[in-house]
């Protein structure tokens, strides 16, 4: 089954698009509020024709068959934008004209020459906008006041000719505007509903892939925990054992991150705020890190008097205990790992310091990028974990900065909007 | 609950869809003592809990033909029977309904034998002591005489306002259960307050400060991460 492998597949269509949008080199943040990667859409209806279709590519949760039937929707190439539409609505009439004065017009006598440019009128409402529309209609109600007698004047002699020609000009006027709305409409039609079933789809694969790859995991800890708890084994299995009960919870670990930036890469993480006792968030988030307290020393700094801060206190436990991870795995065994929680600015920050050897300074944009490891990294990363406490506190229109302390080693802040919680009503002791 | 004389064993009846996972916890079960039957869709499982006395319902809540959930609330319509509910990691609001349509507990995949059958076994206990009266309450340091409405702590009386009594005697009610931040907010500030978590908040705080050894590092009152509070007797 190639489930990951669609997973990832994912994940690396959107990044290359999600790269083009944020190009414009993303100076370093001061702290304050970046909004959150939410409607690339909007941000980027740019000059370009094909900067648009990104956009569209980028909307759809797994984007893998978007691109195809949005352009399904889009006009011909050739039609793309409206300067092309003028110089084609003046084309037609050139032609129409053309054909009218040197064929029709013995023919037939010149009022149904009027019908003939309402037909290319039609037609052409079939391709091209208003504004291009409303310019061909003005050209052949002159073309054909022109060809009307007096011949060759734009002047119209008789009643008769003054209620055709402005019959004329009212009928093409509104055929145009029908078409154009009804147009518009299909497609916005079209769109909407290609949305709605790229967003099912993609749910229903998140939910299949991790039904698929957990329950074979709980399967392998399940069965060698109960090994281990049966108590019968020989030291030997009992060892064997122990490595396959954890080697699934690693796995399970690994499934996790994949699940978390799949879900933030396909726009699918909604943030639940409420409100949250920072000490017991933190208390938790290092409980998620068991390895902390054994092979490094760590400290925990909240300020007296913190207030309760209105957060999604998983997304930020999960973030946190990221960046302990991180810390852990980049800093030598011994040294110290701070913790620092403050309110600055309306502001909650949280910061992870370490004293390991830091980060290059010229990596320091590009630490957060999804499968981004630093060159000198040690083997045995997903590249997952810092681009997930990315995704997790804009989810909540947050910030996360990376920089090297003065001292030596790596800081990580992490800033979140805090109000202020509403007073309790009083009560007697 | 079921305690005829003839029967030593618990029965479970487990609902899941997942063979593996059946199997897994057939032969866990039955290791520990468990007498276990399986089935695998809701309506299967509504069936055998209605047919079959059973003592405790594993129910997994994704399952093919209805909603795990729903198979709770039609459980609750006629029985009490302790069910604890099979979830996964990232799935909160998943596990708050749950336990607010009357799951007992919630386990997450993947999961440790032990843990499991701690879970189960408090599950069990807690339906069998339901129908009796509060006694006091002793548990490690902290003893509450709900006679005299006096906790002591360490041999030392602890004062507590009218409403963190409350809270503290709701908790030992449910001792060991996973109660959700609704819930408690609803028994105690009621329902009109049942969005007010910041209140939850200042009393758990103010609690874990008279009640526990450190107040920064929780034995007693346990936070569950999104879901709710659970007392540790």
């Amino acid at each position: 089954m190639s489930l990951v492998s669609l997973v990832s597949l994912s994940f690396f269509r959107r990044k290359t698009s999600t790269r083009i949008e944020n190009s414009p080199s993303q100076p370093h943040p001061a702290p304050c509020i970046l909004p959150p990667v939410q409607d690339h859409a909007s941000q980027n209806a740019g000059p370009l024709p094909g900067a648009r279709r990104k956009s569209e590519i980028t909307r759809g949760p797994f984007g893998a068959a978007l691109p195809d039937r949005t352009v399904d929707s889009q006009p011909h190439p050739l039609l793309a934008n409206s300067p092309r539409q003028y110089v084609l609505a003046l084309a037609i009439f050139v032609v129409v004209t053309l054909i009218n004065n040197i064929w029709l017009e013995q023919l037939l006598g010149y009022q149904p020459l009027a019908l003939v440019y309402l037909f290319a009128i039609v037609v052409l409402a079939l391709f091209i906008n208003r504004g291009p529309l409303l310019f061909g209609t003005a050209l052949t109600a002159l073309g054909w006041a022109f060809t009307a007698p007096p011949r060759h004047k734009f002047y119209i002699d008789s009643l008769d000719d003054k209620m055709m020609f402005a019959t004329y000009f009212v009928v093409a006027l509104t055929i145009g505007q029908l078409t154009t709305r009804l147009r518009a409409q299909r497609e916005a039609e079209i769109k909407s509903k290609f949305l709605a079933e790229s967003e099912r789809l993609g749910r229903t694969l998140l939910n299949s892939v991790s039904h698929e790859l957990r329950t074979p995991i709980a399967a392998i800890t399940g069965a060698a925990s109960e090994m281990l708890n049966s108590g019968s084994l020989t030291p030997l299995q009992q060892k064997l054992a122990t490595e396959i009960e954890s080697a699934g919870l690693r796995l399970n670990r690994v499934v996790q991150s994949l699940l978390s930036a799949a879900r933030i890469q396909s726009g699918q993480l909604h943030s639940k705020l409420d409100w949250c006792d920072i000490s017991e968030l933190v208390h938790l988030a290092t409980h998620e890190v068991p390895s902390l307290n054994v092979t490094h020393r760590l400290t925990v700094d909240i300020a007296p008097g913190l207030p309760f801060v209105k957060l999604d206190f998983i997304l930020t436990q999960q973030a946190l205990a990221n960046l302990l991870v991180n810390a852990t795995t980049h800093t030598p065994p011994g040294t110290p790992i701070h913790i620092v929680a403050r309110i600055q600015n309306k502001h909650l920050l949280l910061k992870v310091a370490d004293h390991g050897p830091g980060l290059p300074p010229d990596q320091l944009d590009r630490i957060f990028d999804l499968f981004h490891r630093a060159p000198a990294a040690k083997p045995g990363g997903t590249g997952l974990g810092l681009a997930i406490v990315k995704g997790f506190v804009e989810a909540q229109g947050g910030w996360v900065q990376a920089s090297n302390r003065v001292g030596g080693g790596a800081l990580f802040t992490m800033g979140l909007p805090a109000i202020a919680a509403p007073a309790l009503p009083a009560e007697p002791s | 609950m079921n305690t005829a004389a003839n029967q030593t064993r618990f029965s479970a009846l487990v609902i899941d869809d997942e063979p593996q996972i059946q199997r897994l916890l057939t032969i866990t079960l039955e290791a520990n003592g468990y007498r276990v039957t399986t089935t695998g869709t809701g309506q299967q499982g509504l069936a055998a809990a209605a047919q079959q006395n059973h003592d405790i319902i594993i129910l997994d809540l994704g399952l093919p033909d209805i909603n795990g959930v729903e198979v709770l609330k039609q459980l609750r319509e006629w029985t009490q029977i302790p069910v604890v509910v099979l979830t996964v990691h990232d799935k909160e609001a998943e596990k708050i309904e749950a336990l607010d349509s009357g799951a007992d507990d919630y386990i997450t995949k993947p999961f440790n034998s032990g843990e499991l059958l701690a879970r189960l076994r408090s599950a069990l206990r807690r339906a069998d002591k339901g129908s009796q009266g509060e006694p006091d309450f002793n548990a490690g340091e902290l003893s509450v005489n709900f006679a005299s409405r006096t906790v002591t702590r360490k041999g030392q009386t602890i004062k507590l306002t009218v409403t963190e009594y409350t809270l503290l005697r709701l908790f030992i009610k449910h001792a060991d259960k996973v109660l959700t931040h609704r819930h408690i907010l609803r028994e105690i500030w009621g329902p009109n307050h049942e969005s007010d978590t910041h209140y939850l908040r200042v009393y758990m705080t103010r609690l874990r400060e008279k009640l526990e050894a450190d107040p920064t590092k929780p034995a007693l009152f346990l936070t569950e991460p999104g879901v709710g509070y659970r007392f540790k007797a």
